[in-house]
């Protein structure tokens, strides 16, 4: 057992069982998933992405790039894991992955025999030719031979939320930096929100020994998170990472909810994807350690100084009983400190540095000393190091390593901000300002001790409420180390094999030697050609080593050299998350009809109409077949009389002195010489000419309006008018408002619709009193309502509208009654053969691409006044002889299909896009005819009545028809129908 | 011309209502009777006098009271006598029955303002936010109109919408009360 007899963040008390690879093993609550296998002595966790090497642990943290693995099982399995963030719970079970056929033993691991033939370009440079087997042969082979965790291949069963928090000042990490930070901000009031992705608050407290106000740092920040807990201002967010910083003072942030657990309860999201908006931030996530370079730097054993305290001092565990340590700045001393207090022997403490002196302490303390080989196939056991009096070899089954810190200046590039190259520390600082309103503190801006952190953590969130209004704070300080951070760069050690950079693209320094070498010299080029930094962990232990490489050989600084761009993520999340409660009935939202219920009653499929679920058929007796349905629905529309629920098309009452003149400028026809009591066809045309929309205008008094919309562009006509009302014509006294949702509207369609219609209405309807084209206000079972006379269908028809609360007892009475009468409901599919049967209009026409001439409407803009879009539908090319226009096609063999989408071309000529003649729009089999009939635009249509014209199906690869180019309507040409 | 009558079916009326889970209940207040109001130009000022005079209603933006809030110069009366309204307004404003084209749900409870966040983008902390604030925003991915009541928030929602509104925010509500029993 590798776990120390005491000390640790851990509940001994507690003992819980999680799996790896099969095995059970015991864990405390406490533990990570990475700490409970090295208590374990399980080193190995998983191999690399390349070369299949065996790799452990290298970090304690997010940044983490070797222990990846698959937790979970089934649907819920979830790759690339971070066995450091993990937390451990009783039945977890994990997986390594990249292997086959186990950990141990993997075959592929031939690839890393093969690693002199498999440098960074080998892809480029050896699959490419033939061209056409990269896609087929080569990508496949090596994303099997490369690659990370297994998706289930199931959807995912879990559930995610989205959720929106808003604050005065976010604080961003709750280390030493954040825990001041957030206490001096909460006492001062302000509405706090302190987000940090561990599940303990404290950061590196809870690694060191360091004591703060004489405490335990680790005792210190619990007493901190405990005062902030009393705050009713501040909220605390643990196990949440902000994951990005965007404009105007939002962030993103992953919460994982319940990745803790063995399963979330029933209804409860896994993980929350959070949209934080703050007035102020405070970026306060500290620093990462970043490893040195030297030969055969990957196996399990090798980690970071810091992480190595991580394990002994939060987990209580020692990674080996042997460790030796590899520094170039004082900070890596402590591991060496902390290693042998814990009973582990550390046979040699290595300092890069000539001309330090190493502290005295059980171990030989080499000045000026580098690490030039390790040993163990599986795990480390042996080091050699080159001192400057010849080399010397150790026995170890660990060695932590520290290049020093990085500053985690990840959020503040998120806006492009470029990171300052600081000396003193040897690393990248955040550019001030950087992110507006945001202040990094702390070690994120490059002040390592803990000391420091309380001082700037303070000092920013003071500087963060004077500018919100807030009275700062007196809060005291604690006292706690201030340990100058003494470093001297030192990024690889010079020696023969192969030395890691980015340990999970497989990157070492030889390859950004060979980058350099074949001219990709620029850090972006170099990142893209190597892969350096382009893995899950965004190369946050590789980046600064590949870039000081570089910097060396082109002979510059690293300053002059730059970094590569650090963006969101700041690590990786689920696309589940990001897509929360965005799929099944989260895509869009559904729309029904007060007579929804009624349609379901009467057997009705429905069809989705913009978000509108409308009825599209309703099935009947031995009916299998929607067209057996359509077909009866349009032979009773035709014969008696039908019911449609119409009231999903757009409608918008318009009011006010300049309500008429209003609607002249947006009507491409006249509207104000409109009598009340009657309704006109309108049409309305886009700035740039082309059709927008139709519908029908009523007048209701000599100020008041309504006016409809087709059902899809019920939304996009209100806001244009909008748009006219507010910013166009502002000097128009016009009051616009819908009413869509406010009127239950049903046509009643058929020569027997009148009948119907007076069995239910108390005023008097005759032709007389309401020709075609009028309306009038009625009163149904003494509710008050609107009836206009307009037809969709070519019959003799009406609409009805009564209040939405009626529109289930209207549906179920007009119904009742037209059944009465041999007629009944119809749906969508109906409507749509009568409207084709009578040459009407839907956006399958106005599909944004017509013009009123292309269909026929020319005249429908009036030479009386100017409108939105005449100037520029006056254009040359947007009419005319050369323009497709719209026109009827019918099969020259009645009983041949015709389908829409279908694309016109002249008998004789190959049906090739030169000889396009124009497509057909909209097609049906027309039972009042007893063919099939067709709506399209074909060149110069309206001269070619009575030609032949072939349509062509290049989707369904139908063959071809021979049309016939028809005059529209095909049904009762001169209207007698519907006037009645 | 037969008898016959016609009932009214409030939007909410297939839904089961009241709905608790965990510190936060849905729940669906009567109906309203809802009149829009638009002053024409230059008579908001007579309008809102009229108004405040006949029926103590007074237009303010934000706010709700017996006059809602809808946006830029519209407001919604609420259960106000139409007819005085309508008088009291003299044709000096747009007016529109709206009463059957909206439905309207409370949320209320300890975890009201939890369940809020996770369908509604607007700060609705107390301070900025207190009752009778009102507010036109997105809820779930539908416009609406969100006001603060005492205890909780009125979500209003055009009618159609109904049934998704209040599936997603029994999600809500179930993943808020589920969150409450994990082990911290």
């Amino acid at each position: 057992m590798s776990r120390l007899p005491s000390d640790g963040l851990i509940d001994r008390e507690k003992i819980i069982r999680f799996s790896f690879d099969g095995k059970s093993y015991p864990a405390h609550p406490g533990d990570t998933l990475a700490s409970a296998l090295l208590a374990n002595d399980v080193r190995l966790m998983g191999r690399s992405f390349k070369y299949h090497r065996p790799r452990g642990a290298l970090t304690a943290g997010s940044e983490e790039p070797n222990a990846l693995m698959e937790v979970g099982r089934g649907a819920h399995r979830v790759p690339n894991t971070r066995a450091t963030v993990q937390e451990v719970f009783n039945g977890l079970e994990a997986r390594s992955q990249n292997r086959w056929p186990s950990l141990r033993y993997d075959a592929l691991s031939v690839n890393d025999l093969l690693a002199p033939f498999l440098g960074a370009g080998f892809y480029y440079k050896t699959f490419m030719w033939p061209k056409t087997f990269w896609e087929k042969l080569y990508e496949p082979i090596i994303r099997r031979a490369a690659g990370l965790g297994r998706l289930s291949g199931e959807a995912d069963p879990a559930i995610y939320d989205r959720a929106f928090a808003h604050c005065d000042i976010l604080v961003i990490g709750g280390g030493p930096a954040g825990l001041m930070a957030a206490l001096t901000a909460g006492e001062a009031g302000a509405r706090v929100i302190l987000a940090d992705e561990d599940f303990h608050l404290g950061g590196r407290l809870l690694s060191e020994r360091d004591s703060v106000d004489d405490m335990r740092g680790a005792d210190w920040a619990a007493e901190a998170a405990a005062r902030l807990g009393g705050m009713p201002n501040v909220r605390i967010m643990r196990r949440t990472t902000v994951t990005g910083a965007y404009d105007t003072g939002t962030f993103g942030a992953l919460e994982r909810v319940a990745d803790h657990i063995s399963g979330p309860p029933d209804g409860c999201a896994r993980q929350t994807f959070w949209r934080i908006t703050a007035r102020r931030a405070i970026l306060a996530g500290g620093a990462i350690e970043r490893p040195i370079a030297f030969p055969a730097n990957d196996r399990p054993g090798i980690m970071m100084a810091g992480a190595v305290r991580s394990y002994l001092n939060r987990f209580g565990v020692a990674p080996a009983k042997q460790m030796a340590v590899f520094t170039n700045n004082d900070d890596g001393w402590r591991t060496a400190h902390d290693l042998v207090d814990a009973g582990v022997e550390v046979p040699a403490l290595i300092d890069t540095r000539a001309d330090v002196t190493v502290p005295q302490g059980p171990w030989r303390g080499i000045a000026g000393g580098t690490v030039i080989a390790t040993r163990g196939r599986l795990g480390l056991n042996g080091i050699t190091v080159r001192t400057p009096s010849g080399e010397a070899r150790f026995r170890v089954g660990g060695l932590a390593v520290s290049g020093g810190w990085n500053p985690g200046v990840h959020l503040t590039c998120h806006l492009n901000g470029r990171p300052k190259w600081q000396s003193g520390i040897a690393a990248f600082v955040p550019a001030e300002g950087a992110v507006p309103g945001l202040s990094p503190t702390g070690a994120a801006n490059g002040i390592f001790s803990t000391h420091g952190a309380l001082v700037f953590g303070r000092s920013s969130a003071d500087a963060a409420l004077k500018t919100l209004g807030f009275s700062t704070s007196n809060i005291t300080l604690p006292d706690a180390e201030d340990a100058p951070y003494r470093i001297t760069p030192f990024w690889f050690v010079d020696a023969p094999g192969r030395a890691w950079l980015d340990f999970q693209n497989d990157v070492t320094v030889k390859d950004v030697k060979l980058a350099h070498q074949e001219n990709f010299r620029s850090v972006e080029h170099m990142k893209r050609y190597t892969t350096l930094g382009m893995a899950t962990d965004q190369g946050k232990t590789s980046n600064i080593g590949g870039l000081a490489i570089l910097a060396d050989l082109a002979g510059q600084t690293i300053a002059e050299t730059g970094t590569t761009t650090f963006r969101p993520p700041y690590s990786p999340v689920q696309i589940g998350a990001f897509g929360a409660r965005a799929e099944g009935k989260g895509f869009a939202p559904e729309r029904f009809t007060a007579s929804h219920a009624h349609a379901q009653e009467l057997n009705a499929t429905f069809v989705e109409a913009g978000l509108w679920h409308r009825a599209a058929w309703f099935a009947q007796g031995g009916e299998t077949n929607w067209r057996e349905s359509c077909d009866r629905e349009v032979a009773m529309v035709r014969s008696t009389v039908g019911i449609a629920d119409v009231s999903t098309l757009g409608k918008i009452d318009v009011q006010g002195p300049d309500a008429a003149a209003f609607l002249d400028h947006v009507y491409s026809n006249m509207i104000s010489n409109l009598r009340p009591g009657r309704v006109r066809y309108g049409l309305m045309l886009r700035e740039d000419g082309f059709v927008m929309d139709d519908g029908t205008a009523a007048r209701l008094s000599e100020t008041h309006f309504v006016i409809t919309t087709t059902t899809a562009a019920a939304g996009q006509v209100m806001s244009h008018l909008e748009f006219c009302a507010q910013c166009l014509w502002p000097e128009l006294d016009v009051a616009l408002v819908s009413v869509t949702e406010q009127w239950g509207q049903f046509a009643i369609a058929g020569p027997l619709s009148r009948d119907l219609l007076s069995e239910m209405i108390a005023e008097n309807i005759s032709d007389t009193e309401l020709p075609y084209m009028a309306h009038m206000p009625v009163t149904v079972a003494g509710i008050p309502g609107r009836l206009f006379r307009i037809s969709f269908s070519g019959e003799r028809a009406y609409e009805l509208a009564l209040p939405s609360g009626y529109g289930d007892a209207l549906s179920r009475a007009l119904v009742e009654r037209a059944e009465a009468m041999g007629g009944g409901a119809y749906g969508m599919e109906a409507l749509n053969v009568l409207r084709i049967e009578k040459g009407l209009l839907t956006h399958a026409e106005l599909h944004g691409r017509t013009t009123a001439d292309d269909l026929g409407l020319a005249r429908m803009v009036s030479p009386r006044k100017d409108c939105i879009g005449k100037v520029m539908s006056q254009r040359p090319g947007l009419h005319g002889p050369e323009r497709t226009q719209l026109v009827g096609l019918q099969p020259v063999d009645l009983a041949a299909e015709l389908t829409a989408g279908a694309h016109l071309v002249n008998p004789g000529e190959p049906a090739t896009r030169a000889h396009h003649q124009g497509y057909i729009t909209s097609a049906c089999y027309s039972p009042t005819l007893g063919h099939r009939i067709a709506l399209g635009f074909a060149k110069n249509g309206r001269a070619r009545l009575g030609e032949e014209i072939r349509a062509v199906d290049f989707m369904r690869q139908k063959g071809e028809t021979l049309c016939r180019i028809v005059p529209i309507p095909f049904v009762d040409p001169e209207g007698g129908k519907l006037r009645g | 011309m037969a008898e016959f009558s016609l009932q009214a079916l409030d939007p909410l009326a297939s839904e089961s209502l009241p709905f608790s889970a965990g510190e936060a209940t849905l729940s669906a207040p009567p109906p309203e009777q809802l009149l829009s109001v638009q002053p024409f130009s230059g008579q908001e000022k007579a309008v809102t006098g009229a108004l405040k005079k006949t029926l103590d209603t007074s237009l303010e933006p934000h706010k709700a009271g017996s006059a809602l809030w809808m946006g830029q110069g519209i407001w919604f009366l609420v259960n106000v006598d139409t007819k005085r309204a309508a008088r009291a307004i003299d044709q000096r404003a747009a007016i529109t029955d709206q009463s059957d084209a909206w439905a309207t749900f409370d949320l209320t409870g300890a975890d009201a303002a939890a369940v809020m966040a996770r369908l509604c983008p607007l700060d609705l902390d107390a301070e900025i936010f207190p009752p009778s604030a009102t507010a036109r925003s997105e809820f779930a991915h539908m416009m609406a109109s969100i006001t603060a009541i005492e205890g909780g928030f009125r979500v209003r929602v055009m009618r159609s919408f109904a049934k998704t509104a209040l599936h997603h925010t029994r999600d809500a509500i179930r993943s808020v009360a589920a969150q409450r029993s994990l082990p911290k």
